[in-house]
């Protein structure tokens, strides 16, 4: 891999080989935006330049392929063996007690890196709530201090940083604003907003943007020989992340987009009793994750509705859920007035958000989501404290 | 690679290298040992990352190459097996030895895995005197820091100057500083910063190896990202802390004018004695300077204790009382050689210069000391 296999990402890939190529590389960068969109990918693509024993040095500032992918250094980062390139994620069990946790760590930490060699634009997903551990920040921190060890310079990757508790973060910004001769730091994230803000103002930022449908169904269908129809579909639906649509290759992300409409359909079709036993029957489904992903799918449904009342088109270059366009018109109809629309999206995402972030009883956010978007759809007024609610 | 030995020649070699073999790594092939075979020379090298070691033996080779093997199962068996010859053969990352009786087969990691190990230069090699080096080690190494938020001073800084060369150590409570005269550090300028880990390995190889009865001389060199020592059939070397080091020379005073002479073992007992009582976190004892005498005094609240004790010195300056941190004055009393210790002072909230009334030839030593501030 260079940076010619990273996809799309012109202008990232334009501001860091300028840098490489000046030279001065800030010593912390923060590589924000939606998931999937190739942000470690590219990260570890900066790492491998830093440290290639024959870089070359971009003629001109654009798209090019700055490490060589062929010497050792460049073939370890690969493998993310290199002694100066460390990788911190969020990972569950952060801090472990028993031995059994331990090995549960290790497994998780396995895990990520296997999955992550395959392919970096993969989303590695647990079971258990993730987080950064602080002792991986401080024995960072304590071997930044030293020497590189092989390499020219050290490269520490922190991905999903906004998964870091406000106390390693916190120590962290002493290690940001003084960094260590020769070293860098690299932060990701997919919601800049929960960040610390004297993280963010510490680093060098650069926006991933989302990566054009067309390139996404091309990397399938090259790589994963999908069959065509499939991988425009994949990448649709997608909404400009290769590692979301890589997840539909495995797992079973399409059932729960279908169960994700039928929940939809249930509530603004049916009566309580019915609500509350498809709800249950979801929960007994599926787990957390797949919940998340179920609440993305309503997200995107409800982007289609607003889009089709605002233009009155359902064609396929308008929607993501382009198969299901009659689903979509069906669902304007009973949402007619735009601000209901609207206050669907904040309800799903609102609801979304506490269930990512806060400990949350599932079976009972879904529920009130559902009636409330029954409520919604009848035109009777939702309260937006919803949420509230469902709080433990 | 093939290519066979007696079992004890190998079972010490990786023994030794063990030594750095980390327990739990995030690197997997760290659990893992380089075994490498060359010219008529088997080379076993285990890292953590931090240390580095490589041991050399002679073997008799029929085919070159090499492969890393699980560091720790590897030596289980070599310790088990009966005293033969070995033959170890490695084909497609895999390890066989073949002993008298069968043999045992171990997969590996192929060798390219293993993160780089530094080479020793050996044109910028300096000797120096083995017992000499690990005195200035352990005379320093207890005053080194383990304050995580200043990284320079979790270390010894080793800085030579053509003829001589010094080490110190600091945690902004106590310092210490050696300096040893060395004509042989062929005009050698450099100031690098090693981590107590790799000083304690070396201390504890050059005493192992000083049973043996003759003093060594060994060689040092100081690279741009580690430092090296060899000792002769074995390598260590280090990843050095970056600098820079805090200026030190400037809070050792220069102005204390009075002087306080005592009998080290005396003192020592005493304050071991008086310090039972002392307040369990600050470890504080009261040295109340007199004519003559010293008199060393505590006192726990929680255990409404109270100690005191007085000694023969020779004082001769004004009278007046320092607190110190008994654990702190007895790490220093520890390393000092000779019977009687001198204590240089100035005002009782400023540093005390501790050394020893007996001077080696060509060597320096200074400890410096922090007082506590005193309860009115």
């Amino acid at each position: 891999m260079s940076f010619a296999n990273v996809l799309n990402q012109e202008i990232p890939k334009k501001i860091l080989s300028g840098a490489l190529k000046k030279d001065m590389l800030p010593s912390a960068y923060l590589f924000y935006g939606g998931v999937g969109t190739g942000k470690w990918a590219l990260a570890l693509e900066v790492a491998k330049a830093i440290n290639c024993e024959n870089l070359q040095i971009p003629s001109k500032a654009g798209n090019e392929n700055p490490a060589c992918d062929q010497c050792l250094s460049c073939r370890k980062i690969e493998k993310l063996i290199h002694p100066d390139v460390k990788m911190i994620f969020p990972i569950p069990f952060a801090s472990p007690k028993t031995q059994a946790e331990r090995d549960k760590k290790q497994e998780a930490i396995e895990k990520f890196k296997k999955d992550k060699i395959q392919e970096p634009y993969t989303i590695v997903k647990f079971d258990k709530n993730v987080n950064i551990p602080v002792d991986e920040i401080r024995e960072m921190q304590s071997k930044l201090y030293l020497k590189p060890f092989e390499g020219k310079r050290k490269v520490v990757i922190i991905t999903e940083v906004e998964n870091m508790h406000p106390s390693s973060a916190n120590s962290l910004l002493k290690t940001l604003e003084e960094p260590p001769k020769d070293s860098h730091l690299i932060l990701t994230s997919t919601d800049i907003n929960r960040l610390l803000p004297t993280v963010v103002s510490r680093c060098q930022q650069i926006r991933f943007a989302k990566i054009p449908s067309f390139l996404i169904e091309k990397r399938l269908k090259e790589r994963y020989q999908i069959p065509e129809e499939k991988a425009s579909f994949y990448a649709k639906i997608s909404n400009g992340s290769l590692g979301k649509a890589l997840d539909f290759l495995q797992g079973e992300k399409e059932n729960i987009r279908q169960d994700a409409i039928l929940l939809i359909q249930t509530s603004i079709e049916s009566n309580t009793g019915k609500i509350i036993d498809q709800v249950e029957k979801l929960q007994n489904r599926w787990d957390k994750n797949s919940i998340l992903e179920m609440f993305e799918f309503l997200i995107s449904l409800f982007r289609d509705v607003y889009l089709s009342l605002e233009t009155f088109k359902t064609d396929k270059e308008q929607l993501l859920n382009y198969d299901i366009a009659s689903e979509v018109v069906k669902l304007s109809e009973r949402f007619k007035r735009q601000n209901k629309v609207e206050e669907a999206l904040e309800l799903v995402d609102r609801i979304r958000t506490d269930c990512k972030t806060k400990n949350v009883n599932l079976k009972l956010a879904l529920l009130t989501l559902c009636l409330k978007l029954r409520d919604l759809s009848q035109n009777k007024p939702a309260h937006m404290n919803a949420s509230a609610s469902v709080m433990l | 690679m093939k290519f066979s030995t007696p079992k004890n020649k190998i079972f010490s070699a990786v023994q030794n290298v063990l030594n750095v073999v980390p327990t739990r790594t995030t690197l997997p092939v760290l659990s893992n040992m380089l075994v490498e075979v060359t010219d008529s020379k088997l080379k076993l090298a285990a890292t953590d990352l931090d240390i580095s070691m490589i041991t050399t033996i002679p073997i008799s080779a029929t085919k070159k190459g090499s492969i890393t093997i699980p560091a720790r199962t590897f030596a289980e068996i070599l310790r088990e097996l009966p005293e033969s010859e070995i033959e170890i053969e490695v084909t497609e990352n895999r390890m066989e030895l073949k002993v008298e009786h069968g043999n045992y087969r171990l997969s590996g990691i192929p060798s390219d895995e293993f993160p780089k190990l530094p080479t020793a230069n050996l044109a910028k090699q300096i000797k120096i005197p083995g017992g000499e080096l690990a005195e200035m080690i352990q005379k320093t190494v207890v005053a080194v820091s383990t304050d995580e938020t200043r990284p320079a001073l979790n270390g010894v800084l080793w800085q030579t100057s053509g003829k001589s060369m010094q080490m110190v150590a600091t945690d902004g409570h106590r310092l210490a500083k050696i300096s040893q005269k060395n004509n042989k550090l062929k005009g050698l300028h450099d100031d690098i910063i090693i981590p107590p880990k790799a000083l304690n390995l070396l201390v504890k190889l050059l005493a192992d190896s000083a049973k043996g009865g003759e003093e060594k001389e060994i060689g040092v060199i100081f690279g741009e990202n580690n430092i090296i020592f060899n000792l002769d059939d074995s390598i260590i070397a280090s990843r050095i802390i970056e600098g820079p080091y805090p200026n030190f020379e400037q809070v050792i005073p220069k102005d204390n004018d009075k002087k306080l002479i005592v009998n080290k073992d005396l003192l020592t007992s005493t304050i071991r004695r008086v310090s039972i009582l002392a307040n369990t976190l600050t470890h504080q004892i009261k040295f109340s300077f007199k004519k003559d005498t010293l008199e060393l005094s505590s006192a726990n609240f929680d255990l409404g204790g109270e100690a005191k004790e007085s000694l023969v010195c020779d004082y001769t300056a004004e009278p007046m009382d320092i607190g110190y941190n008994a654990s702190y004055v007895m790490d220093v009393l520890k390393q000092i050689d000779g019977d009687e210790v001198i204590f240089e002072l100035g005002t009782p909230v400023s540093a005390a210069m501790i050394y020893s009334s007996e001077k080696k030839e060509g060597q320096e030593c200074l400890y410096l000391l922090m007082p506590l501030r005193l309860a009115e």
